[in-house]
């Protein structure tokens, strides 16, 4: 479900590619119901990528059967994959621009923001432009006062 | 005479052709109705209210409205009965509206009226009338204090000054410059006659606090002041105006031209007029300069009643804004104006909106983001209570939901409803780390870019977060990119800490922890071993806070925090707040870091034992910040911590300031609104905070 969306002139930035550098299976109940419900909101084919990406992927049939309900093997192995599954270290990759999201201790960090200093550097270079437009335009009186057309209009009487 | 009959018959029949082409839905009728049609007397053609309101009731007919229409050449007149109507109708029809005019008007009885424009029956939001606010003693008192230094000839016809007379007090308002000189206040307070009127204001709630500038105008009939907006920069939100003598008709507008909102709101004598919010930072507000008013309902007595203008004198109470007004709005703010260098009358420049924007983004980076950080442990162990109203938003959530805490903190509001799928994300990564030790499923991200797909979530979480955003078009986008992750008739929950911490005579918890510091004032000690400071408005956490801090934050900490031209002030913890932006103190209380062996064992641990790594890498230094040193008797990881607070001294814990914008009541319903497609389904005010629940529509 995680996208890069909010870059820049990403379009769709869906779906971001696992890099898993350190996985781990965690237990969790199996609730049928839960699961059940979850899968009509799951985009299948990201589902099959990212279970490839951290090599699960040969537990799950390449499109999703119509009766997923009363399969309990297929609901048992979607528990698996969705819940116990967890990347502990690697990256998120966004697929239009290349650009890594790194996952540490499980964490990912998607933080779009610019860091402060990159921030800085804008606020300085453009308190700099408007330095030099000031400094620009307080050199153009000279140069109008010398434009020909004025100096041929007669003098006030 | 009957020559005369036919040629109004004729011109009132070309009055109607007009009316027909215009308002075809309006038809005359032949036999008398409620209602008269008024040909050739309109605002384009210069009649008067006062004056058509005259001519109708001079044979003492009851009128119950009256309807200019702009940019058209006649109006309407609302009668009480037909027979009024027809009164009004043989005397005044084909008669003349005013003394001067060049020809008459002609009417017409009609089925129905234009209906009034929404907008002008409901008055700008953030005004109100109080009547009788003052006893006619104290009238008296007032309209006989200032001596305005007048001669006998000047009340003499003729002689009469051109313009209202104004005496100001506490501060000077210079009209030149259209601000108040901070730095030089004058000789006179508010007058100490006024005492009992401040009080009053104050007792009942209309200003936190008590008003330090007075303006008294004294206005004689036929003289008003021009449309305008008392200026941001100087003054806080409320402004107080009392009247005294005459009572007179206030004009509010909104817009410009044909778009114009226009509201008028009859100002008696002894009354005090509140205007905050948009109706004081928005709308105009001026006084017509003439010699009648026209008001509706006065003294009991329905319809509309023609009021000659008496002496008046006001008394407008403000309090001088301290630092600069950060609404934003270029249109009209003049701190807004002055800091982006847009001058409206050039033009924006789209680099400035930009600029602005990395501002915002500096103010949250340096006062938000790092702090939170910083303190997350701490900040972690005073937030363990969670709030009813929020839980039951999360435990109803059917089975198989998922569910968006934006801003998730230390987890606080995971883990609750087993049934859910449940994800959260917040900026701080220290935060992020707590919630992932107790098994949540997290991430690091911000408000404005939430990395997730469309209508991803059935639900949405925002709890005290977006307060932390530093202009309205950032809060607005964060509303907007929750908004983007619901699905269709998903819900969500935002709170937000309210401006108003007490509401009626209750006050929050949040203030309430400040009783005893309010016994012991001046005292200049801690109370109470364990002095710490807000805990935002959750209760019980800390027992008092020290009067002695209080004056350091005063003294020490630079009043010009990160914006170099919009210094922000330092809110006093746990008293009402006076601004809607500013910075709160957080007091780093340094007990985590003996938590730091007992790993495991709680979930204080880890932020500390990281905190160091984390110090040294956010070693950026901003241009604004002075990095020193703490002699704290608590080891090397708060010398790690100085680096980035903004008060030290020694031997006492770091301080933090962290940036609020505080939310006034409707505020956040009214961002709400600015979305299409975000429904607000409920509306409520919880223990200092203002909440909304929005539904997305579309």
């Amino acid at each position: 479900m995680l996208t890069s969306k909010g870059i820049k002139n990403v379009k769709e930035g869906f779906p971001l590619k696992i890099q898993a550098e350190e996985v781990r299976n965690v237990d969790i109940d199996f609730d049928r119901e839960f699961i059940s419900r979850t899968i009509p909101k799951l985009d299948w084919n990201a589902l099959i990528f990212a279970a490839q990406c951290v090599g699960h992927q040969e537990d799950l049939p390449e499109t999703l059967p119509e009766s997923y309900d009363n399969d309990e093997d297929l609901l048992k192995k979607l528990h698996h994959i969705l819940l116990e599954v967890e990347v502990v270290n690697g990256c998120l990759e966004c697929p239009e621009t290349k650009r890594k999201f790194p996952i540490s201790n499980g964490i990912p960090n998607i933080l779009m923001i610019l860091p402060t200093i990159v921030l800085l550097q804008v606020l300085r270079i453009q308190e700099r432009l408007q330095e030099l437009q000031l400094s620009v335009k307080s050199q153009t009186p000279d140069h109008r006062a010398r434009k020909p057309q004025e100096a041929r209009k007669s003098p006030p009487i | 005479m009957s020559g005369k009959r036919d040629k109004a018959q004729k011109k009132i029949a070309r009055c109607l052709a007009i009316l027909q082409r215009d308002l075809p839905d309006i038809q005359p009728s032949e036999t008398p109705t409620k209602f008269l049609f008024i040909g050739n007397a309109g605002l384009t053609t210069n009649a008067d209210e006062s004056s058509l309101v005259e001519l109708i009731t001079r044979t003492g007919t009851s009128l119950e409205a009256i309807m200019l229409i702009p940019g058209k050449q006649y109006s309407f007149a609302c009668f009480a009965s037909e027979d009024q109507a027809k009164q009004a109708f043989e005397s005044a029809h084909g008669q003349m509206d005013s003394p001067g005019a060049s020809s008459p008007v002609y009417m017409a009885y009609v089925d129905k009226v234009p209906p009034k424009p929404a907008e002008q029956l409901t008055p700008p939001p953030g005004l109100q009338i109080v009547e009788n606010f003052i006893s006619e003693d104290e009238e008296n008192m007032l309209m006989n204090l200032i001596d305005w230094g007048e001669k006998l000839g000047d009340k003499a016809e003729g002689s009469l000054l051109k313009h209202r007379q104004v005496r100001h007090f506490g501060y000077e308002f210079k009209y030149g410059s259209n601000s108040v000189d901070k730095d030089n206040p004058l000789p006179f307070g508010i007058p100490e006659a006024l005492n009992g009127i401040v009080r009053r204001i104050v007792e009942q709630g209309w200003m936190p606090v008590p008003p330090d500038q007075l303006t008294v105008n004294k206005y004689l009939p036929g003289q008003g002041i021009p449309p305008h907006v008392d200026t941001h920069r100087s003054f806080t939100d409320e402004i107080l105006s009392l009247s005294t003598g005459g009572g007179v008709i206030m004009d509010f507008r909104l817009g410009v031209s044909e778009k114009q909102q226009h509201h008028t709101m009859y100002l008696p004598s002894r009354s005090l007029c509140v205007m905050a919010g948009p109706a004081r930072y928005e709308w105009t507000h001026g006084i017509c300069p003439r010699m009648t008013d026209v008001v509706s309902g006065k003294n009991g007595i329905a319809g509309l009643h023609l009021c000659p203008r008496q002496e008046r004198i006001s008394f407008t109470f403000r309090k001088v804004r301290e630092g600069e007004c950060s609404c934003g709005n270029r249109r009209v703010c003049d701190s807004a104006i002055q800091n982006s260098g847009y001058d409206p009358n050039k033009g924006a420049a789209s680099s400035d909106s930009i600029s602005d924007d990395i501002q915002a983004m500096r103010l949250e980076q340096q006062h938000v983001l790092q702090v939170y950080d910083q303190i997350a442990g701490h900040f972690s162990a005073t937030r363990y209570k969670p709030w009813p109203n929020v839980l039951e938003f999360v435990n109803s959530l059917p089975l198989g939901a998922a569910l968006l805490d934006v801003g998730c903190g230390n987890g606080k509001y995971l883990g609750h409803n087993e049934k859910i799928f449940q994800m959260g994300c917040d900026t701080s990564y220290e935060l992020v780390k707590i919630c992932n030790t107790r098994g949540f499923e997290v991430l690091t991200s911000n408000c404005l870019q939430l990395p997730f797909r469309d209508a991803t979530f059935d639900a949405v979480i925002c709890i005290a977060v977006i307060h932390h955003l530093a202009s309205e078009e950032r809060r607005l986008a964060s509303l907007k990119e929750m908004a983007r992750v619901l699905r269709i008739g998903g819900q969500g929950l935002v709170y937000v800490w309210a401006m108003e911490q007490q509401r009626g005579k209750k006050k929050s918890a949040y203030l309430k922890q400040n009783k005893a510091n309010r016994k012991d004032e001046g005292h200049g000690e801690y109370v109470g071993a364990n002095a710490t400071n807000d805990t935002d408005t959750e209760s019980g956490k800390s027992d008092s806070f020290s009067s002695g801090l209080k004056k350091q934050v005063m003294q020490e900490s630079p009043k010009s925090q990160v914006l170099q031209d919009a210094p922000l002030p330092v809110h006093v913890n746990r008293t009402e707040f006076v601004q809607q932006d500013m910075l709160v103190p957080w007091k780093l209380k340094p007990q985590i870091k003996k938590d730091t062996k007992e790993k495991g064992k709680n979930k204080k641990s880890d932020s500390s034992s990281n905190s160091i790594s984390d110090n040294d890498k956010s070693s950026i230094v901003c241009d604004n910040q002075q990095p020193k040193q703490v002699e704290s008797k608590h080891g090397n990881s708060s010398t790690a911590a100085s680096v980035l607070c903004d008060t030290t001294v020694e031997g006492q814990e770091p301080v933090f300031h962290r940036y609020y914008h505080v939310f006034k009541q409707g505020e956040l319903e009214a961002l709400c609104g600015k979305l299409e497609g975000l429904k607000v389904v409920k509306s409520y005010y919880d223990e200092g905070n203002w909440c909304v629940i929005f539904e997305k529509s579309a």
